[in-house]
């Protein structure tokens, strides 16, 4: 029961909404404050005036960045969760490891995967395309700066929260 | 209107405003094939704002911008894209990407253009730097230029990739008596080049040395444009003051500043 409850927390809620939270505050901030500057300097006007596209090249590359690293970084997250998971119940509760791992994979379903794997790459879409609007939308020099990473991370996190309940609602509905 | 070959931009009572306040009223002038533009003014008059406008920055609220007889008010971003590719931009900050090199600023959008090779990028970069008189600085990020070599950098970057229509926005605030007089001589060099120039200072002096036409701006109007011997002849008290230590130093036959 110990180690069916661990991975399903894990792989289904624990990992992608940790990892999204993580990587709002991380990433989005980063996002939002690079472009942002890149706004408040005139690189951005820059990029525009000498006929290149911005989004094209600020927006774009983060994106398929956030798109491609969630998940890898949310699997190191799920694995680390239940190694520390099977280390408390081997040490605290004296359960055997292997009877731990066995309930862990064989308690998890494909719906579990699935939920746990998709959630990362829509969490990363809306972390990096809300980060990036955020750093592009910043004015009022640096407390309009201060005030867009705010805006960028408080949303993203909160679109995580949100996201994760409708997408857990509506997959476990439909499957 | 706009289809003249010769004009290659023309401003048709162009208002913009922001938070209710306007910025630029009614604004009309044209800038010929070759010429240099130099628009003059105070602080806050509206200046930078024209060449927003002019870029495509900036949407006006109402009023037409003719550029190559293109109403470019009407186009949108993907369409503005091969026209702001003939045009070159000096910012007033410089606006150089501060996560790259000199060497792959000057280089970026030529790279963007993908009209060379990697090698012949490399050329054009040191033949921009040697324009602009900057040796060994290839492999230095913007932080490590001081204010005259920045603007330099920009410069080239400008002209990298040989723009028929470049724009200047304060291209010598903030920079020591000696780095402003040799962005002049560039300017010139450029001017003389056959490029279209949009200057924007406050500097009468600097103004006087590559303009051929002048507008001047108080307030988001422009209330005289003409050459300058006509803009010394005026009797607007603005005018005059703005002008007030030119009207003693030049001769306005030949444009020279004389030294007293």
């Amino acid at each position: 029961m110990v180690g069916r409850t661990v991975s399903l927390g894990m792989i289904r809620e624990l990992g992608p909404v940790i990892t999204g939270i993580l990587l709002a505050a991380r990433t989005g901030s980063k996002n939002t404050s690079e472009i942002g500057s890149m706004v408040l300097s005139e690189q951005v006007d820059a990029l525009r005036a000498f006929g290149t596209n911005p989004i094209e090249k600020l927006v774009l590359p983060r994106t398929v960045a956030s798109l491609i690293m969630f998940l890898p970084l949310t699997l190191i997250a799920d694995f680390t969760g239940i190694v520390g998971g099977m280390m408390v119940s081997s040490m605290s509760l004296s359960l055997d490891t292997s009877l731990f791992w066995k309930a862990a994979i064989y308690g998890l379903q494909m719906k579990d995967l699935f939920v746990g794997f998709t959630k990362p790459i829509v969490f990363g879409f809306f972390i990096a395309t809300v980060s990036c609007f955020y750093g592009m939308k910043t004015s009022c020099g640096t407390t309009g700066l201060g005030r867009a990473v705010i805006n960028s991370v408080v949303v993203s996190s909160m679109l995580v929260l949100i996201l994760d309940f409708i997408f857990t609602k509506v997959v476990w509905e439909i499957m | 209107m706009g289809n003249n070959v010769e004009e290659i931009i023309r401003f048709e009572n162009v208002s913009i405003g922001f938070n209710g306040r306007e910025i630029l009223k009614d604004i009309s002038f044209s800038v010929k094939k070759g010429d240099t533009l130099v628009i003059l003014g105070p602080s806050g008059a509206g200046k930078s704002s024209i060449l927003k406008v002019m870029l495509g920055l900036w949407k006006p609220d109402k009023g037409k911008i003719y550029i190559y007889g293109k109403d470019i008010v009407k186009l949108n971003e993907s369409e503005l894209l091969p026209l702001r590719r003939k045009m070159g931009i000096v910012f007033q900050g410089n606006a150089l990407f501060d996560s790259l090199t000199v060497e792959e600023n000057i280089g970026y959008f030529l790279k963007e253009r993908n009209s060379s090779t990697e090698k012949q990028i490399l050329e054009r970069v040191k033949e921009c730097l040697s324009f602009v008189n900057l040796d060994n600085v290839e492999s230095l990020y913007p932080s490590e230029l001081s204010g005259g070599m920045k603007k330099r950098v920009a410069i080239a970057r400008a002209v990298a990739f040989k723009p028929e229509i470049i724009f200047y926005d304060e291209p010598t605030t903030g920079i020591d008596p000696i780095n402003s007089r040799a962005i002049i001589e560039l300017m010139q060099k450029i001017k003389n080049d056959g490029a279209t120039s949009i200057v924007v200072t406050h500097y009468v002096h600097d103004a006087v040395q590559v303009g051929n036409n002048f507008a001047v701006i108080d307030s988001g109007v422009i209330i005289h444009k003409g050459i300058l011997e006509e803009i010394l002849k005026s009797d607007n008290k603005f005018i005059m003051d703005f002008f007030a230590e030119l009207n003693n130093k030049v001769n306005p036959v030949n444009k020279n500043i004389c030294i007293n």
